[in-house]
């Protein structure tokens, strides 16, 4: 099941991409960027930015799956088992679709970044623009997972839908593999890149999110209707064991995914 | 082990069609120009009205 | 608003496309449109890059990448010209080709093509020229063919629309070589394919084979292994392989060792043992280890092969740059643009200022000067009046002339000058490679070791001389050479031309790695070509006067003036009266305003006498402006130094090449010149003809290596004839045609740059060669010991090849500081 979850991770980080593209692309420019004065390889600048990227990635992907751990350990102590996995999926299900109807032209509330926020974003890039090139690349990398991206943070909500910090960090790391290809080439053109695909990407990105999001709660909650008639008559009382005897159950599969990737 | 054979001759044959596929290919002039074609796919055939330069 | 409003304002909202996100320029969705802002986000977090960026002052970003995306650099730059000799009998038969019953179809040159939305717009010309059957644009070369149909359409007028798009067409020469050589190229792919699939499935069959020994195989299945690798390898030695045994023979012909030679060598050797280990059933195949350097040594000629290409066609373009017309006069008196060749003697031809002789004649109406610099290296102009000859090439300053056609193409002075080139390009000594010097003794060393060999065990063991004396062969396979030294190379002249440096081949490369003797021609090269103000003495008030009269002329001189006095507000002038070859007079700001040549201004104080004087000794043109007949101030006039002359010379000089000028232009000039880059007086030799600059190479080349910089038609045999001809930014494209090396910068850093990457690339070749003579005199070693199993030289053989490789590439020849 996880398994199948990182491969969709996979997927549609791969196919959404495009996004990424347009978003941090200026970003890319100017982490690889050429600097006459010293010439410094582009893998390696590649290498540093995409570096940075994945260690705020997986960091935020283990951060969330301990979260969701929390949770999941928390709802089954009332009754309620794969909490997180449920609420992601439907979290995911629920962003996908407002973007839909955004598509559509109906108006939702929205969450919009504290200025304050912003002005420390702003202090924070500019202090990394006057790196030397290779630390310059890095910093740049590091400091993208703070970009306030919804698309990242739908991922970032998958990865808590574990409930295991090392399948978080797992989740986000294939995120960030499927990002990956297109951040490297983005140095090419970005409109050039995000051209042929760049009118149905608005589309295609919400219908990923709520495939994903739909793959995580069906995926997850198909098991669990035992575990919670289960729980409902063991009870409170019964809970941590019943944890571990859940834990048991799930084993072989999650053995198998944790030594995939 | 005697399906080796048949299977070797086989394998073989199937190499030499993709090999003659490829030559075909090249002597059509499908590997002339490997820039061109990769640049000529992406612009849409009719591409929406361009976005003024800010 | 009611509800059915409301859902029509969100159906209009939806339909109707939405600007763009201001970041990052995907669709903004309906929803988050917000009407009358400046700017629309598709997300928050585009608004949030957007302020990042714009906090941290990189609006310049998106400029950036808009022109990155669009490809751009500025405004579509149209000549206007109108190409009437496009449709010329002589310009058809020359350039265009019937494609079949209906369509004619020519390739063309386009300037300014550089990105996907130059493939996108010269391909729709169809669309936009009725009776455009098709266009096809290769980026690469920058080349389009177009097919028409003539009787829709004519090629001046799909030339005229290229022209409005931006991309100024010319004629591409030389269809039928560049047919040959696309046909060259597809042969080349062939045989890698041919070689890459046998390579392949041979190492699979050696895998079988090598995995059997270890895990017992048997011997029925071994030997049909054995004997289908026998069929792939010897099929891979006689197809694509035999390039190898081609040029062997033919380096055996010619009595020089060629590098074709020792690969020869040892493909036969291992070739032989394993058609003989297959017959006896036993000993090993070395099948696998040979279709894989078959393979391995195809990809690094045609690597080599095709920078090589991509640098002669980046010439080439630039060749076919110079005007091809000419304004031929009909009878009667009007005058029709038509190809330069189809010009006869006799014929007359206008030329108007700014424009370039077509053919030599005589002129027979009308007064110009010329500016020869490109046949003669003279930087100053020369007054022409009737009946005073004038060159092909020479460009017209001012006026408009009618000039009697004495001799076209190749009859004209540049056209005997261009077979001087050619001329000179065949008398120059074959330029030996450092690998086809080495290869020579590499071949002759390998067989006496290998007979030595044989000698030694012959007479312990017949067998094991024999197999002894050929695992040697194998193993001492010379991949540094043949593999490793083309990708040095390679990956050296990618790397120049991407920091505007285009070398046609390596061998230019080596040569430039050890210092010698450097030519440099001095117009053009050392000076920036132009006539400029040096020193202005006297009244600097004067200078605002003497640009608003000089505006009203195109003179080099009145350019210079002009060009002095920058953007300043200039005052207009009336009454302007030129007398060709003197000077201006004028009204600006109601005063009567002079300037001219000494003679032109009758006032002569004392001050002004010096100033003359020290102008005169440094080699400079004065030219005296008088206010209200009194004499004000002097410009020194003349063709000012490069900015990094000077610096480039120093570190030239430092690197131990031995700098001098040679220039067709005043000897005094010429030495004032090499007085301020600190040259010798004898290092700087004036007044050469193209055929005195022929001479000095030739001398020189007498002590050694020599170095040819330079721009003109003047400099094309001196260019030809030395060991490496340099070209720099703006040539003649008969110097182009000449040069072994295409500085695409203005200016002498980028020698420096060539020639101390140059140096870097034979160092790393020089490293590939000792890591491969290290390797083989171990193996050379191991092997006359008898202490190689065949199984060990097969494996060796391609990993050593693989070693080389690698460090050829990790090397940083060009570009990568000093």
């Amino acid at each position: 099941m996880t398994l199948a979850l990182i491969g969709a991770v996979l997927a549609a980080s791969l196919l959404g991409s495009a996004h990424c593209a347009g978003m941090c692309g200026a970003f890319v420019a100017l982490a690889v960027g050429a600097d006459d004065a010293r010439p410094v390889p582009r893998s390696l600048l590649h290498a540093a930015y995409n570096g940075g990227r994945l260690a705020t990635y997986l960091t935020l992907g283990a951060l969330a799956g301990l979260a969701g751990s929390a949770l999941d350990l928390g709802a089954s102590a009332v009754g309620v088992q794969r909490a997180a996995a449920a609420l992601a999926g439907t979290l995911m299900v629920a962003f996908g679709l407002g973007q839909l109807l955004r598509l559509r032209g109906v108006r939702l509330p929205r969450f919009r970044p504290p200025a304050p926020f912003q002005r420390a974003l702003t202090a924070a890039h500019r202090g990394a623009f006057a790196l030397p090139p290779v630390a310059r690349a890095g910093a740049i990398g590091l400091l993208t997972t703070l970009l306030p991206c919804g698309w990242l943070y739908a991922f970032v909500i998958a990865a808590a839908g574990t409930g295991d910090p090392f399948l978080g960090a797992a989740a986000m790391g294939a995120f960030w593999l499927g990002t990956l290809p297109m951040m490297v080439i983005v140095g090419v053109g970005v409109r050039a890149v995000t051209g042929p695909l760049g009118r149905r990407l608005p589309v295609l990105m919400p219908m990923l999110l709520v495939a994903v999001g739909l793959g995580s709660v069906l995926g997850r909650v198909r098991l669990p209707p035992m575990h919670a008639a289960d729980a409902n008559v063991v009870g409170v009382v019964g809970a941590i064991d019943h944890v571990r005897a859940a834990d048991q159950a799930d084993l072989p599969c999650c053995a198998g995914s944790e030594g995939e990737p | 082990m005697s399906v080796i054979y048949l299977v070797l001759p086989l394998a073989i044959v199937l190499a030499a069609l993709g090999v003659w596929a490829f030559i075909r290919a090249a002597r059509q002039g499908q590997f002339d120009d490997l820039e061109t074609p990769a640049a000529r796919m992406l612009p849409d055939d009719d591409p929406p009205e361009q976005a003024p330069r800010s | 608003m009611t509800p059915a409003t409301a859902e029509r304002e969100t159906a209009r909202a939806a339909s109707a496309p939405t600007p763009p996100c201001a970041h990052c320029n995907l669709p903004v969705p309906a929803g988050l449109f917000e009407p009358g802002a400046d700017r629309q986000f598709c997300c928050e977090a585009c608004r949030t890059v957007y302020a990042v960026i714009h906090g941290c002052g990189l609006e310049r970003y998106y400029a950036l990448r808009d022109s990155l995306a669009e490809g751009s650099g500025g405004p579509a730059r149209s000549t206007g010209a109108h190409y009437e000799e496009f449709d010329d009998d002589a310009f058809t038969r020359a350039f265009v080709r019937q494609r079949d019953a209906r369509l004619l179809s020519a390739e063309l040159f386009l300037e300014g093509v550089h990105c996907a939305a130059c493939v996108w717009l010269v391909e729709r010309l169809p669309r936009l020229v009725p009776g455009v059957a098709e266009a096809r644009l290769d980026l690469g070369r920058s080349l389009v063919r177009v097919s028409w149909e003539p009787s829709r359409v004519r090629l001046s007028e799909i030339a005229r629309a290229l022209d409005r798009l931006g991309y100024a067409p010319h004629p591409a020469r030389d269809a039928r070589a560049r047919e040959a050589a696309r046909r060259e190229d597809r042969r080349f792919l062939v045989r890698i394919a041919v070689a890459g699939a046998i390579a392949g499935n041979c190492m699979l069959l050696a895998l079988a084979l090598y995995s059997g020994m270890v895990s017992g195989i048997e011997a029925e299945f071994r030997q049909f292994f054995r004997w289908i690798s026998l069929g792939l390898g010897l099929l891979s030695l006689a197809w694509p392989g035999r390039v190898f045994f081609r040029g062997a023979i033919a380096s055996l012909v010619a009595r020089a060792p060629r590098l074709d030679l020792p690969i020869a060598i040892g493909l036969a050797a291992a070739g032989i043992v394993g058609v003989v280990n297959v017959l006896r059933g036993e000993g090993d195949v070395y099948f696998d280890a040979l279709t894989v350097l078959v393979f391995l040594l195809l990809s690094g000629r045609w690597l080599q092969h095709r920078q090589q290409r991509s640098a002669a066609d980046a010439v080439e373009l630039l060749y076919s740059l110079a005007p091809a017309w000419a304004r031929l006069v009909t009878p009667d008196g009007t005058s029709r643009r038509v190809g330069a060749a189809s010009l006869r003697p006799g014929d007359t031809v206008e030329v108007r200022a700014e424009e370039t002789f077509p053919a030599d004649g005589v002129v027979e109406s009308g007064r110009t000067e010329i500016d020869a610099s490109v046949l003669t290296g003279e930087s100053r102009p020369v007054a022409v009046g009737p009946g005073d000859p004038v060159h092909a090439a020479t460009t017209s300053l001012s006026g408009r002339v009618l000039v009697r056609v004495q001799a076209i193409g190749a009859e004209t002075r540049v056209g005997r000058l261009m077979a001087g080139v050619e001329d000179a390009a065949r008398r120059r000594a074959p330029i030996v490679a450092l690998t086809d010097r080495i290869a020579g003794w590499f071949v002759l060393v390998v067989t006496t070791l290998a007979a030595i060999t044989f000698a030694l065990w012959v007479r312990h063991d017949p067998a094991k001389a024999m197999e002894s004396a050929l695992a040697l062969l194998i193993v001492t396979c010379p991949c540094a050479l043949g593999l490793a030294t083309p990708l040095a190379i390679t990956a050296a002249v990618g790397r120049a031309s991407r920091r505007g440096i285009l070398v046609k081949g390596g061998a230019a490369l080596e040569h430039l790695a050890r210092p010698g003797v450097m030519l440099l021609d001095k117009t053009g090269t050392v000076t920036q070509g132009r006539l400029a103000v040096v020193r202005w003495e006297g009244d600097a008030d004067a200078i605002p006067l003497a640009a608003a009269l000089e505006s009203h002329s195109s003179h080099p001189v009145a350019r210079a003036i002009v060009a002095h006095a920058g953007d300043a507000d200039t005052p207009s002038a009336s009454g302007v009266s030129q007398s060709l070859g003197a000077g201006v007079r004028g009204t600006v700001n109601g005063r009567l305003v002079e300037v001219g040549s000494v003679s032109f201004v009758a006032d002569r104080p004392a001050w002004l006498v010096e100033a003359i004087a020290r102008a005169v000794a440094d080699a400079l043109s004065p030219v005296v402006v008088a206010v209200d007949g009194r004499a004000v101030a002097l410009a020194a006039l003349g063709d000012p130094v490069r900015d990094d002359a000077r610096a480039s010379i120093d570190t030239l000089r430092a690197d131990g090449w031995r700098v001098r000028l040679l220039s067709g232009d005043h000897p005094e000039v010429v030495r004032a010149v090499g007085r301020s880059l600190g040259l010798d007086e004898r290092d700087c030799v004036g007044a050469a003809t193209p055929e005195h600059k022929l001479r000095v190479v030739e001398h020189e080349l007498s002590h050694g290596t020599v170095v040819v910089v330079g721009d003109g038609v003047n400099d094309a045999a001196a260019l030809a004839r030395a060991t490496v001809g340099v070209a720099v930014s703006g040539g003649a494209e008969a110097s182009l045609a000449a040069a072994d090396a295409y500085l695409r910068t203005p200016g002498l850093a980028p020698i420096v740059e060539l020639c101390r990457g140059s140096r870097r690339t034979v160092g790393v070749i020089r490293r590939n060669l000792g890591a491969s003579l290290a390797y083989n005199a171990v193996a050379v070693a191991l092997c006359m010991a008898g202490l190689i199993s065949s199984l060990l030289a097969a494996v060796l053989m391609p990993l050593s090849s693989l070693t080389v490789v690698f460090l050829s590439y990790r090397s940083r020849t060009f570009g990568g500081g000093t």
